[in-house]
């Protein structure tokens, strides 16, 4: 009897653990280019447009469709409306231009290494870019 | 002799893959920027098909040569068709690269706004609301010219309430960004003053309301502060431990009052006196996210014109005021106070007056209920007030429902009752202009997007 009661806590251990893991599980990276110099607590403020240059490097946020929803909820913290409405106010305010739009990862990471102060965000791990966070 | 036959596909199959692809990414480098993912998936799926294709080419390829070959030893690769490989290889690598760097320069955007509407007004209205108009068109580009360079180009086609249409170039300022804090504007811009006159304008679907406050509405329009500058104006916001701080200093030319009208100067300003103002406010984090207070004020010489362009009146023309902003929790609030202490030029005398709004909307999903309060108190001796058509003290009260048909466009109704106290103005030639009091009620729809 004990040792049976014993198995199930071990199981409900194993699943709290389990979840607690899967809330940290990291779903994308930050990605840039080799020029720009960016801290991860400054990366809501290029998507926003509240920073625009770094280290005298314009910067080039890029947004990726397939990776908006999660990226917008855990590192901008607006959803996508918002994100619009804010950057419909921005640029007609500041003259700023929104980030241009990429379909998928690979668009992201061919355009990031290939434009200079290209930021941009991706679904996964990306390999030979540099990565400036995890989220 | 198996494996050597076997190489012939491996060097083939990425090879036919980068023509194939150059083929397609050349073809879609004219596309214009709203075409472009269409025409991405389509070439996605056409270069879905084409690798298949290729994959089975290459099969049957393979199979030929092996029957060919008889297994026969291939030999060393032919060095002339090794160097026209890697030549197509580069060809390829150079067009995807290209095709990389062009595919953030989407041409030039044009956004804007658009707004038609329609409703009914009683018969001292100076706006004479009576069935459908036509509203207003306003594009505005923002061509960056490059790290630090940038533009702010805006015209406005729109109705007047005479029925014609008037174009206007609502903005035409040149940037140039000093760093993430500081940004220098030249040209002409919207006045920075309190929140709501940069933050809407003409951008109909970015407000509430139907209808701007009075005080602060468009020159032509009944606004009696300058809605617009052309001059000089540092803009920027740096961050601190508690929040943010915004600020904006301008220097522009003097506006002056002709035909009962404010003015400007956009083009020209043979008055000394320029216009100076400032801007500071303060955004909060944590809590209080949303809010933004602020402090603000400007100040010039004003002169009242005759047909003939002699002055009748001048007034030196000084206000501060405060404002707030708040706009989270799906909670919109908006107030502006302005505290006018002018000075008529040619009596010394000091003539006190104010204005200020209120406005409070709340969003319960696509609806957003507002109200509105609108006060003026303006001083009866003041030849900047009463040399303008619209120089009155006045009190409006207005309330109405936005309604959200997605992110882009809406749906307004705005209904509201002024009343404006009786005064003797002058008129364009600085003789008398008796006003008697009146009052008049407005019912308006509109409906507005923005692109």
């Amino acid at each position: 009897m004990k040792t049976r009661l014993f198995k199930n806590l071990g199981r409900v251990a194993v699943l709290l653990a389990a979840a607690s893991l899967a809330q940290h599980v990291v779903a994308g990276e930050v990605i840039a280019h080799a020029s720009v110099e960016l801290g991860a607590a400054e990366v809501r403020d290029v998507f926003v447009g509240d920073k625009v240059l770094a280290g005298g490097t314009k910067l080039v946020p890029v947004d990726n469709a397939a990776a908006q929803a999660e990226f917008l909820s855990k590192v901008v913290q607006v959803d996508a409306v918002k994100y619009t409405a804010l950057w419909t106010k921005k640029s007609f305010r500041e003259g700023l231009t929104a980030p241009a739009s990429k379909g998928g990862d690979a668009e992201v990471i061919a355009f990031v290494k290939s434009t200079p102060g290209a930021i941009g965000y991706v679904s996964g791990h990306s390999a030979g870019v540099k990565v400036i966070s995890k989220y | 002799m198996t494996s050597t036959t076997r190489t012939a596909p491996p060097l083939l199959k990425p090879l036919a893959r980068g023509l194939l692809l150059a083929a397609l990414v050349g073809a879609s480098l004219p596309a214009m920027a709203d075409e472009q993912g269409d025409r991405i998936k389509a070439l996605e799926a056409r270069l879905e098909t084409s690798l298949k294709l290729i994959e089975q080419l290459s099969a049957r390829l393979n199979t030929v040569e092996q029957g060919k070959t008889g297994g026969a030893v291939a030999g060393a690769p032919n060095t002339e068709q090794a160097q026209a490989l890697a030549a197509l290889q580069a060809n390829v690598a150079q067009l995807n690269e290209s095709l990389s760097k062009q595919s953030h320069d989407t041409g030039l955007p044009v956004h804007g706004f658009a707004d038609v509407g329609g409703g009914w007004s009683s018969g001292k209205d100076p706006v004479k609301l009576r069935g459908f108009n036509g509203g207003t068109l306003d594009l505005y580009l923002t061509p960056q010219f490059g790290q630090r360079v940038k533009s702010l180009i805006e015209l406005a086609v729109e109705y007047g309430v005479d029925g014609g249409v008037a174009l206007d170039m609502e903005r035409l300022q040149l940037g140039y960004t000093i760093n993430d804090d500081l940004t220098v504007w030249m040209g002409r811009f919207h006045t920075p003053m309190g929140l709501w006159n940069t933050s809407f304008h003409h951008g109909a679907n970015l407000q509430t309301s139907v209808f701007r406050p009075r005080f602060i509405d468009f020159e032509d329009k009944g606004g009696f502060v300058p809605a617009h500058s052309v001059g000089v104006w540092f803009s920027g916001k740096t961050g601190t431990d508690s929040g943010r701080v915004t600020y904006d200093v301008f220097v522009a030319n003097g506006p002056s009052i002709k035909d009962r009208t404010l003015d400007f100067r956009g083009f020209t300003d043979n008055s000394p006196n320029k216009m100076l103002g400032f801007n500071v406010g303060f955004q909060p984090k944590g809590s209080l996210a949303g809010l933004t207070v602020g402090v603000h004020g400007f100040g010039s010489q004003v002169d009242s014109i005759k047909a003939d362009d002699s002055v009748f009146a001048s007034t030196k023309l000084q206000m501060t005021g405060a404002y707030l902003g708040y706009d989270a929790d799906d909670w919109e609030i908006l107030g502006e106070y302005y505290r006018f202490s002018n000075t008529d030029q040619a009596t010394g005398a000091k003539n006190g007056s104010n204005a200020w709004f209120g406005q409070v909307g709340k969003t319960f999903g696509s609806f957003t209920p507002f109200v509105r309060f609108e006060s003026t108190s303006l001083s009866t001796a003041d030849a900047y007030f009463t040399s303008q058509e619209s120089g009155r003290s006045y009190k409006r009260t207005a309330l109405g429902v936005r309604y959200a048909l997605d992110p882009k466009s809406s749906l307004k109704l705005e209904l509201s009752n002024t009343r404006e106290n009786a005064v003797t103005q002058l008129d364009a030639d600085g003789g008398a202009a008796p006003f008697a009091a009146t009052s008049y009620r407005r019912a308006a729809i509109q409906y507005s997007a923005a692109f």
